[in-house]
């Protein structure tokens, strides 16, 4: 006779279905209809997440067409984007819903027609609208209709705690750009407890207002900040500083925008004491890091090594865990800044000796002779146990790698190494590969498993880009992916 | 080995089990009992663990003794959905259905969260793509619900439908 699941463990094992994979939605819903207690168990988990794609705009759209087209050769994608539909409001009962709501007319506007069917359902079923904890919305986040939609949801959902918030990497509009004025500050005013925050494809010239915004948040743990990749060419002197610092004890802390010290001092605020996760990404100078007393973890995205090297010589003993995102980020970085250069009206720049000045102004901000995958490893920390790096292209590289991780001495006290896969980078076609070089990376890849086991490192699960991770988000910046 | 770095388990069907206190460790459950009674001969009792799950359970433990310790926001953030298993892992996790049950309670008694882990993301594999009645095979559950509550399920999960 077959053995029967034990029941006190579900739990456990359906928090490893994520209800924003679309297999793992399924799985959710077809184990809701098991049996009483599955049902029970289950439906928390399948109602915990709200995610919002915005209607608004056109281009909103073709981001879910494109997520659905790259989500969908590796099951990333939303439970419902099978098939997203957007209201035709003269025959759909569920607009009438939002229309009989005074003020919250047009919150209607700003959802996909799951969202709305979700919120009846929660309204007339209140027991479920305790389960959602988290949001997130996809959106331009344009007008009031996508702060009537945001209100609405945390007036339906009492428990949502966490807010993931994506701006379209297209958005350009004035009303859109700032859109997190207009959200943040509903959800600063709807849920000012909130725990966990991440806002992603910010506009650099508006990170002020998200810290104001942030600031207002006392309780939050988590907190998350990623700017549109165009704006990571914003002059980084442009940066206004406020004199605002963030409040909340966080525990967890990543930020994707260029990290100047000054910047990085107005989020530390009285954080530096409780922080366990710390991201910096596209560090100009080196930081002190040494008084971040409880941190374990680092992640490090898109920096020079240079700079990352002087950067680690600072961390504390207790930092076990090094994350390194983003290879050859130098090199693309110049690329995307001159390319923006030369094109400053949207057209290019065809004088040699005009574009060889511009290009050299960028030498003293990237010019970095250090910079290389030498330099790198040579600053980790010897206390670390756990490193995940990412996907190297060049073959010399890896063979760097792979020889610096055969001596016992280099990093004593590693368990886990984890490497980037490009064989399996989501922006790579499998088609693209040449066989040989194909062959190559994989023989590569095999030696490096080889040395690690022959000194009892274990090669993590994590052969991916890190990027692939966050292509759900849409907010990939494809220029350094495709580095 | 010297015997203060040896941990004797006794199991529920009286069965016991020296081991190295680093790979007793692994359990909370037993590095915390240690911690309570300092050292000591005697056998630490396991009421909810027998003898053939224990010997699976501390291979496991043998394995992985010198893990670094997950960290709790590790688990909930950048982490927890990776329903990957390492190699050694997923060889270690090939058993019969009744013997991944029956390692997945004992990680759960004994607290052994990575252990908890690796079982349960087994599972959650297992369920993928299956229809309910599958599910129900599967796992060896009866459908309780009556014709009402199902039309009302349906009902209920309407708003995952596409359209």
């Amino acid at each position: 006779m077959l053995p029967i699941l034990p029941l006190d463990v579900l739990p456990d094992i359906l928090r490893w279905l994520d209800p924003l994979q679309q297999a793992d939605f399924g799985a959710l819903e077809n184990l809701s209809k098991v049996s009483r207690s599955f049902r029970e168990a289950t439906m928390p988990y399948l109602l915990s997440t709200v995610v919002v794609y915005s209607q608004q705009d056109r281009r909103t759209r073709g981001m879910c067409q494109f997520l659905l087209s790259a989500g969908k050769e590796r099951g990333i994608a939303a439970p419902s984007n099978k098939h997203i539909g957007w209201q035709n409001s003269d025959d759909d009962m569920d607009e009438d819903y939002f229309d009989r709501l005074q003020g919250d007319a047009y919150a209607g506007r700003a959802l996909d027609n799951r969202t709305k069917r979700l919120l009846l359902l929660l309204a007339r079923k209140p027991a479920f609208a305790l389960f959602p904890t988290k949001l997130v919305y996809y959106g331009i986040f344009e007008g009031g209709a996508a702060v009537r939609a945001v209100r609405r949801i945390f007036g339906a959902c009492p428990n949502i705690q966490s807010a993931r918030l994506v701006q379209h990497a297209e958005a350009r509009v004035e009303s859109q750009v700032n859109w997190p004025l207009q959200v943040l500050q509903t959800i600063a005013a709807e849920r000012p407890g909130l725990r966990s925050l991440v806002v992603l494809g910010a506009h650099f010239r508006y990170v002020t207002d998200v810290l104001d915004d942030v600031c207002r948040f006392r309780n939050l743990k988590t907190l998350e900040v990623e700017l549109l990749d165009n704006d990571w060419l914003w002059r980084w002197e442009d940066y206004d500083k406020k004199g605002l610092r963030v409040q909340s004890n966080l525990d967890r802390r990543i930020i994707g925008s260029p990290t100047t010290k000054e910047l990085f001092d107005q989020l530390s605020g009285s954080s530096r004491s409780t922080v366990h996760t710390l991201g910096l990404s596209l560090l100009r100078e080196s930081l002190d890091l040494s008084d971040f007393a409880q941190l374990k973890n680092l992640i490090v995205k898109a920096c020079q090594y240079g700079v990352v090297r002087e950067t680690l010589n600072t961390v504390p003993a207790g930092v076990t865990y090094l994350e390194i995102r983003e290879s050859g980020v130098i090199a693309n970085l110049e690329r995307l800044m001159r390319r923006q250069e030369l094109q400053p009206h949207g057209y290019p720049i065809y004088d040699s000796d005009e574009e060889d000045e511009v290009c050299s102004k960028f030498e003293p901000i990237f010019g970095d002779a250090g910079s290389t995958i030498r330099t790198l490893l040579a600053g980790i920390p010897s206390h670390i146990k756990h490193l995940r790096l990412p996907q190297f292209y060049s073959s010399e590289d890896m063979q760097i790698i792979t020889s610096s991780f055969a001596s016992p001495t280099y990093l004593p006290q590693l368990q886990v190494l984890e490497i980037g896969n490009p064989l399996k980078d989501l922006y790579t076609n499998a088609t693209e590969w040449d066989p040989d070089e194909e062959e190559r990376e994989i023989a590569l890849r095999g030696r490096l498993r080889d040395v690690c086991a022959a000194r009892g490192v274990e090669i993590g699960p994590y052969d991916e880009h890190w990027g692939q991770v966050q292509s759900e988000e849409g907010t990939i910046p494809r220029a350094l992916l495709l580095g | 080995m010297s015997s203060n770095q040896c941990v004797t388990l006794q199991t529920s069907d009286d069965e016991q089990f020296k081991v190295d206190r680093d790979v007793a460790n692994r359990s909370v459950l037993i590095r915390n009992m240690l911690e309570d009674v300092g050292e000591s001969e005697q056998a630490i009792p396991l009421p909810n663990v027998s003898a053939n799950v224990l010997k699976k359970v501390l291979e496991w433990c043998e394995h992985h003794k010198k893990d670094p310790e997950p960290l709790a926001e590790d688990l909930d953030d950048n982490r927890r959905k990776t329903t990957e298993i390492s190699d050694w892992d997923a060889k270690f996790i090939q058993v019969d259905q009744e013997m991944l049950f029956e390692i997945i309670l004992a990680a759960n008694y004994l607290d052994i969260k990575p252990l908890l882990d690796v079982g349960c993301k087994t599972v959650a594999n297992m369920i993928k793509g299956k229809q309910p009645e599958e599910i129900r095979k599967l796992f060896n559950i009866v459908n309780d619900f009556t014709p009402e509550e199902e039309a009302q399920i349906k009902k209920e999960n309407e708003w995952a439908e596409d359209r």
